[in-house]
């Protein structure tokens, strides 16, 4: 099963928005839950950007967009940017933004990403002593 | 500030939301497309396009892009059973009582699964290959649902303490007269596919 990790930043961002942009707000988080319930349902990371409100970023980051059903009204568009871990099955919420902080917030997004994937490249595996097994002398 | 875990949706906007409109709105919407939400994670689990079902559905891609940007209440029944068809899958409806708790739909499950088990015990009807198929279905069955109890289990913290407990509360009962166990006698010595 699927857990959600929300980082730092998306709370205060949240907060923003719901005062000015509800109702796109809304719609991204509505967007959120359909792409965890396709995650649920055994759709891969990379089957994600088959979903509508889905655009793929570098190194496997996914900004999920504000669009809805139904006809297309003008709406302000927000990106909520999401990084499915597939081997701990952790969709981890990175950053919230609109369109003024988009450059930051890729950047920002895919520097994490590539932090968790060093991070996860260091990490021995259980058993085995980060410095590798000491030699026989 | 660390980050926080959430299971849902739901829960996640609960927490960082000033406003309780705010996740009522949000659960709103995301009950609005339930039903079209799975049909497509069902079709991208496929890999296959709105082309390729709408080809199966004998109908435009467009027809099914509306379909899949519409909400629940827009399908049709027959719109459902074909875009299921398309995915060569079928489709199984249950009904529950309004306010049935949790544990009374566990329930309403778990009767289910013993009425496919009885359908396949059914089938064999004296044949003994197809009796030897519907006691490995049986008890293929009742190992996966222990495992998968189990597993649903162990996300609760105390549950490896609970378990612990009833098993020593068990062995200092050994004493006393036991009801007579009941045994399960193995039409064959072929393992089990689990």
């Amino acid at each position: 099963m699927w857990s959600m990790e929300l980082h730092d930043g998306v709370e205060k961002r949240h907060k923003q928005f719901e005062k000015k942009w509800l109702h796109e707000l809304t719609n991204v988080m509505r967007n959120l839950q359909e792409l965890v319930v396709a995650l649920e349902s055994g759709v891969r990371p990379e089957q994600l950007k088959g979903l509508r409100f889905v655009r793929s970023e570098p190194v496997g980051v996914l900004a999920i967009d504000q669009s809805g059903p139904g006809k297309r009204t003008k709406m302000v568009p927000l990106r909520l940017y999401v990084y499915p871990d597939e081997t701990d099955q952790i969709l981890h919420i990175i950053g919230l933004g609109d369109k003024t902080t988009q450059t930051d917030d890729i950047k920002q997004s895919t520097e994490f990403v590539k932090g968790l994937l060093r991070g996860k490249e260091q990490t021995p595996p259980i058993g085995k002593p980060s410095g590798g097994y000491p030699r026989k002398t | 500030m660390a980050s926080r875990q959430f299971k849902s949706v739901s829960d996640l906007v609960r927490t960082i939301s000033d406003s309780a409109a705010t996740a009522e709105l949000v659960e709103e919407k995301i009950s609005e497309r339930v039903i079209v939400s799975q049909l497509i994670a069902m079709r991208l689990r496929r890999d296959l396009s709105q082309s390729d079902i709408a080809k199966e559905m004998h109908c435009t891609q467009s027809r099914v892009s509306k379909l899949e940007n519409g909400l629940d209440k827009d399908l049709s029944f027959a719109d459902i059973e074909a875009y299921l068809k398309a995915l060569k899958m079928q489709m199984g409806v249950m009904f529950y009582e309004e306010g049935n708790t949790l544990m009374e739909r566990v329930k309403i499950h778990a009767f289910s699964l013993v009425s496919c088990l009885q359908e396949i015990a059914s089938l064999s009807n004296g044949d003994q290959t197809m009796e030897r198929a519907a006691v490995h279905a049986h008890l293929e069955t009742m190992v996966n649902m222990a495992r998968l109890i189990v597993e649903s289990g162990a996300k609760i913290p105390v549950f490896q303490q609970e378990v612990q407990r009833m098993a020593q509360h068990s062995k200092q009962g050994k004493g006393k007269k036991q009801p007579e166990p009941s045994r399960v006698h193995l039409v064959s010595d072929e393992p089990l596919v689990v």
